[in-house]
């Protein structure tokens, strides 16, 4: 489904959130899994559907794309002062990070096949731009200054 | 050929300003053990008994357990079993399962013969935040040892109360830590998360 399908869908659904179908359901299901690359929670939350449809419409209004990296569960992404998980990882801050740490994809569940292909003006050789990132941060944990943790915490 | 008997390194002092407190917290993480993406899991060891997440596998999440009460996740203990030529730990998780269904009885089925790891937070993080959140069967993995449902049991009210333990583990303590506290939540937060399909 495009963005801009999805976009469309998100439309016409606005008017039939407080009582939707069973096929209604359905659609916010594959939408969600479009643009989270996974199902709406399996539970017999009655709002399920609807906080999934908000949800959705909420990525739409801050989004012009859908997202084309996801990590894998339990994995903390640190870059540029910042930490991400699934929940607030974004393509751009992936992207850098790949780019910086190539050897780092088993950190992702999901990434773009032609991530590493060689494109024009772009250096994305693994083997010239390979940082080992456990050491720096075997290195920030073992002469850490306490931090209070609001220079890491990311909405 | 080196030994393996550790020494002391450092003083056992008390910290006044953070003296110890009893009690875990009422939210904790399941994990069956096949869901760990145990290649990427090792990366993250950050030294002997500390890693900074845990990775699950490609469309894998972890689960929550979820306890009420004063006393969550109660007769949690570790304790050395001392051998004659080597120590090791054992390690029992105890919850109370509050729900009860169809569904709830087919998961006690699946810890009755599972493997898993269990990651909880204390309510005693120490000075440098590294002890809130432990993990528990990353070595040797947590399986059942007890498991009982009494209709007219005070404390469970009919619900399964379940045991899970490691045995002979080599460590004492493992903990899920990075950086501090905010950031070792967001690591056992992503644990749950819904995972990518």
């Amino acid at each position: 489904m495009e963005f801009q399908e999805i976009k469309d869908k998100v439309k016409d659904l606005e008017s039939k959130i407080e009582k939707l179908s069973k096929e209604d359901k359905e659609l916010i299901n594959e939408m969600y899994q479009e643009l989270f690359n996974t199902s709406v929670k399996n539970c017999n939350c009655r709002n399920v559907y609807v906080d999934s449809f908000f949800q959705i419409r909420k990525y739409m209004k801050e989004n012009d794309k859908k997202r084309t990296f996801f990590l894998k569960n339990g994995v903390l992404v640190h870059w540029n002062g910042g930490i991400y998980s699934n929940l607030n990882l974004t393509d751009e801050v992936a992207t850098d990070y790949l780019k910086k740490y190539p050897s780092n994809t088993q950190d992702f569940s999901k990434y773009p096949a032609d991530f590493f292909e060689e494109k024009e003006g772009e250096d994305l050789d693994p083997k010239t731009d390979a940082v080992d990132e456990k050491t720096d941060k075997d290195e920030d944990l073992d002469t850490k200054t306490k931090k209070t943790g609001k220079d890491n915490k990311k909405k | 050929m080196e030994l393996c008997d550790k020494i002391i390194s450092q003083d056992f002092g008390v910290d006044c300003d953070n003296l110890p407190v009893q009690g875990i917290n009422q939210t904790g993480v399941i994990i069956n053990w096949d869901d760990i993406d145990w290649t990427a899991t090792k990366a993250k060891r950050v030294g002997t008994n500390v890693y900074s997440g845990i990775v699950l596998n490609t469309g894998k999440k972890g689960y929550k357990i979820k306890q009420i009460g004063r006393k969550p996740f109660n007769n949690t203990n570790s304790a050395a079993e001392v051998g004659d030529s080597i120590t090791r730990f054992g390690k029992n998780v105890s919850f109370i399962m509050m729900e009860n269904s169809a569904t709830i009885s087919t998961q006690v089925d699946s810890l009755s013969n599972g493997m898993f790891v269990i990651v909880l937070e204390n309510l005693y993080r120490g000075a440098d935040e590294s002890a809130a959140f432990e993990i528990y069967g990353i070595e040797a993995s947590m399986r059942m040892s007890e498991g009982s449902k009494e209709s007219y049991n005070e404390d469970s009210n009919g619900a399964w109360v379940i045991t899970m333990q490691e045995q002979k583990a080599a460590l004492a303590s493992v903990f899920l830590f990075d950086t501090d506290y905010t950031t070792s939540k967001a690591a056992f937060d992503a644990i749950t998360a819904a995972p990518a399909t």
